[in-house]
């Protein structure tokens, strides 16, 4: 099969899902008023609340949500074959994620801007606003995990990669002062800043890293894992560091890399001609993790993502013009972010190997899938550089850092957002010395997820990473569930038809729920005792979730719900979320 | 309501004003940020309420007849190709465009239908309607 066919077939199907559904849902379900006074115009202040143009405020946005967690997952989950792995990014995408994403802003916008966190509270009830902080804790917590794995593991795997990665630190820096105290224009060195990374990749191909010896001497029985705490605690030092000195200038590298990588997997794919090597359905072997419920969760970002609820509800609905622009930007969010998975797909199907032979030896257990996944996508990415005249293996090395400067950079943010989930935690919970402790808050953030990452994992090389990151992607589900709750109860207390975001809903707490329990006896089994209160606590999350879901919509349907017509009586009552709003 | 306008004016915000992105599961989320310290949140900073008010007074000065939008610098998949458009039908050449393009992605550019008519951090509200006016 050809790979850009289905490329082409599935960026066909989002442009119909944005042209038809999303109109849909912007006419029937979510009733976007053109005239409607979005909080930007109402409570303008110029610094949090401007009304932007939408193709402005979709770069910021799109720039907000697209990083490395929408290629893993995907890298992954074709150990079902690529059948199954597309067709849930495509119907994900076009059903859960642009409902959820668009709906989590359009709704925001009507609650004044409100983040999704205060809107459960408001929509759902007291607790929901608890269960929110809570679940957020643990996506945050197997985030900053995964990432480190994923990371550790390229770090060892590629060592090529070391010097580019660790020299884009100072360099960012150093960019960011020169365009801060310089005044100029910053396209210029972050460009150059680019190009230097990239020529560090043939530096660092040259002399490449191997922090084996040392690991051994140190006692780690697996490099990894010096690797992991390295990680840790520059992350730990990042998050202290005000965000314009490394954050920002690193994020504009990567907004870079970004934009080149896309253009090298699709460029690449179309020169090269690829044809697509694994099968549509692979013959997994018996023991497997059963497609049904685990490659649900196991593709989160790229099909639905909560996190993007966080997003879309935070800085984006605070600066939107109109009310239907949420419709492009929100919707136009998930598509890119599918778009990006279809990437990682098209990388790990038809750019890794050259025979079926070949790609099943790359997938031939769930535990080489998980671990090999990132490896796959670097070197499929690196075959399609190669149509463009790359070598092979300065391409792998430009495919690694590309994925470790994503992970990165998410990395140091989430360790930023736990501390002061702590914080927020312990305010809620009265302990005030724990949230007024920025270095405890901290401590706390960093030594959990290490922890974790630290994990011994079985027997099997791709085990821990593989549980955990089913683990990340229930609670990144989770998240996303408790979006689609506050969105349902909205809706249907406007008398609105829910059931667009009702399936999705039932859909994704149902694969959780299932997928929780699965892995609550494997862990039971395989003694892992550290992994089966964390699963069980999370599944009682996913209950806590049901319950404050059923009443609240319960109790919206008893209510009867008012016509959508009334909500745009004036002003004060749509800045309110309307007559009848929570 | 913004409306479509023949005129287009952006200000890039400044450096210090930018926010964090991080991807999906790291990116800039509100509600959190309430426990950022200010000295290293980026936005509420005094750059970035100067720049408000620059804005503020551009939209109250020139009302609906031109657009005018506050940018993250960060932004530049906007700024790029949205200043190289306008430079080009203000006549400019296409080399020229590309260079305003460029020089647009500097933080408190101010650019007037994709010409950057200042790059001044101390740039007042009073001058920014100036200038457009000019413009």
């Amino acid at each position: 099969m050809s790979a850009i066919i289905i490329a082409l077939v599935v960026l066909g199907l989002f442009a119909l899902g944005y042209r038809y559904y999303s109109r849909y849902l912007a006419d029937r379900v979510y009733a976007l008023d053109p005239n409607y006074v979005t909080p930007a115009h109402e409570l303008s202040d110029g610094v949090d609340y401007v009304p932007t143009n939408k193709h402005v405020l979709f770069g910021h946005h799109f720039t907000s949500v697209a990083g490395a967690a929408p290629i893993l997952g995907p890298a992954i989950a074709v150990f079902w074959g690529w059948g199954p792995a597309l067709v849930w990014i495509v119907a994900g995408t076009i059903f859960a994620a642009g409902v959820h994403d668009f709906g989590a802003l359009a709704i925001s916008v009507r609650h004044k801007a409100k983040s999704i966190g205060a809107l459960a509270q408001d929509v759902i009830s007291n607790r929901a606003r608890t269960l929110f902080l809570v679940i957020i804790f643990f996506l945050l917590t197997l985030v900053n995990a995964v990432f480190a794995v994923v990371i550790a593991n390229l770090l060892v795997g590629y060592p090529g990669a070391v010097i580019p990665i660790f020299v884009e630190i100072p360099l960012a820096i150093a960019i960011g002062q020169y365009i801060y105290r310089k005044r100029t224009a910053a396209l210029v060195p972050s460009l150059v800043g680019v190009v230097g990374l990239y020529l560090l990749i043939w530096v660092g191909h040259l002399v490449p890293i191997d922090i084996t010896p040392l690991a051994t001497e140190l006692g780690f029985s697996r490099p990894r894992d010096l690797w992991v705490i390295i990680l840790f605690a520059y992350a730990f030092i990042a998050s202290r560091i005000p965000v314009w000195v490394l954050l920002q200038p690193r994020d504009y590298i990567n907004s870079h890399q970004l934009f080149i990588a896309l253009g090298v997997i699709l460029l690449g794919v179309a020169i090269g001609g690829h044809q697509i090597v694994a099968p549509v359905i692979a013959d997994v072997p018996e023991g497997s993790p059963s497609m049904f419920p685990i490659l649900f969760i196991t593709i989160a970002c790229g099909a639905i993502s909560g996190a993007h609820a966080l997003i879309a509800s935070g800085t984006t609905s605070k600066q939107l013009d109109k009310e239907t622009d949420s419709r492009y930007v929100g919707y136009m969010g998930a598509v890119g972010e599918g778009s990006l998975a279809l990437g990682a797909v098209l990388a790990v199907t038809a750019g890794v190997a050259a025979t079926q032979v070949e790609w099943k030896g790359l997938y031939a257990t769930f535990s080489t899938a998980s671990d090999g996944a990132m490896g796959n996508f670097v070197n499929g990415t690196a075959n399609f550089a190669g149509n463009l005249g790359v070598p092979l293996e300065i391409g792998a090395v430009f495919a690694a850092v590309v994925v470790i400067s994503f992970a990165a950079t998410t990395m140091d943010t989430a360790v930023r957002l736990q501390r002061y989930t702590v914080q927020e935690i312990a305010e809620v919970a009265g302990w005030r010395g724990l949230s007024r402790n920025l270095t405890l808050a901290g401590v706390i953030a960093v030594a959990i997820p290490l922890g974790m990452a630290l994990l011994p994992g079985g027997d099997e090389k791709g085990y821990t990473f593989g549980v955990l990151w089913r683990l990340f992607g229930t609670t990144n589900q989770l998240t996303a569930g408790l979006a689609l709750a506050v969105i349902a109860v909205w809706v249907t207390k406007r008398a609105r038809n829910p059931i667009s975001v009702l399936v999705p809903l039932v859909f994704l707490v149902t694969m959780t729920s299932w997928a929780l329990i699965v892995q609550f006896f494997e862990f039971v089994d395989q003694g892992e005792y550290v992994l089966a209160p964390l699963d069980a606590i999370i599944f009682v999350l996913a209950v806590w979730l049901i319950i404050e879901a059923a009443i609240a919509l319960r109790k919206a349907l008893a209510e009867g719900g008012r016509p959508a017509g009334d909500e745009s009586a004036t002003v004060a009552d749509r800045t309110d979320g309307g007559p009848g709003a929570a | 309501m913004t409306t479509m306008a023949p005129h287009r004016v952006l200000l890039v915000g400044p450096w210090r004003g930018g926010s964090a992105a991080g991807g999906c599961c790291g990116g800039d989320p509100a509600g959190l940020h309430d426990h950022e310290p200010p000295e290293q949140g980026s936005a509420g900073n005094p750059e970035a309420v100067a720049a408000a008010d620059v804005v503020r007074a551009l939209r109250r000065a020139l009302g609906d007849t031109v657009n005018v939008e506050l940018v993250d610098p960060r932004n530049t998949v906007f700024v790029v190709p949205a200043v190289y458009r306008d430079a080009r039908r203000s006549g400019l050449s296409p080399g020229r465009s590309i260079g305003e393009a460029v020089r647009a992605t500097t933080p408190w550019a101010l650019v007037v239908d994709g010409r950057v008519v200042s790059r001044s951090a101390e740039l007042t509200p009073e001058a920014a309607v100036a200038l457009v006016e000019q413009g």
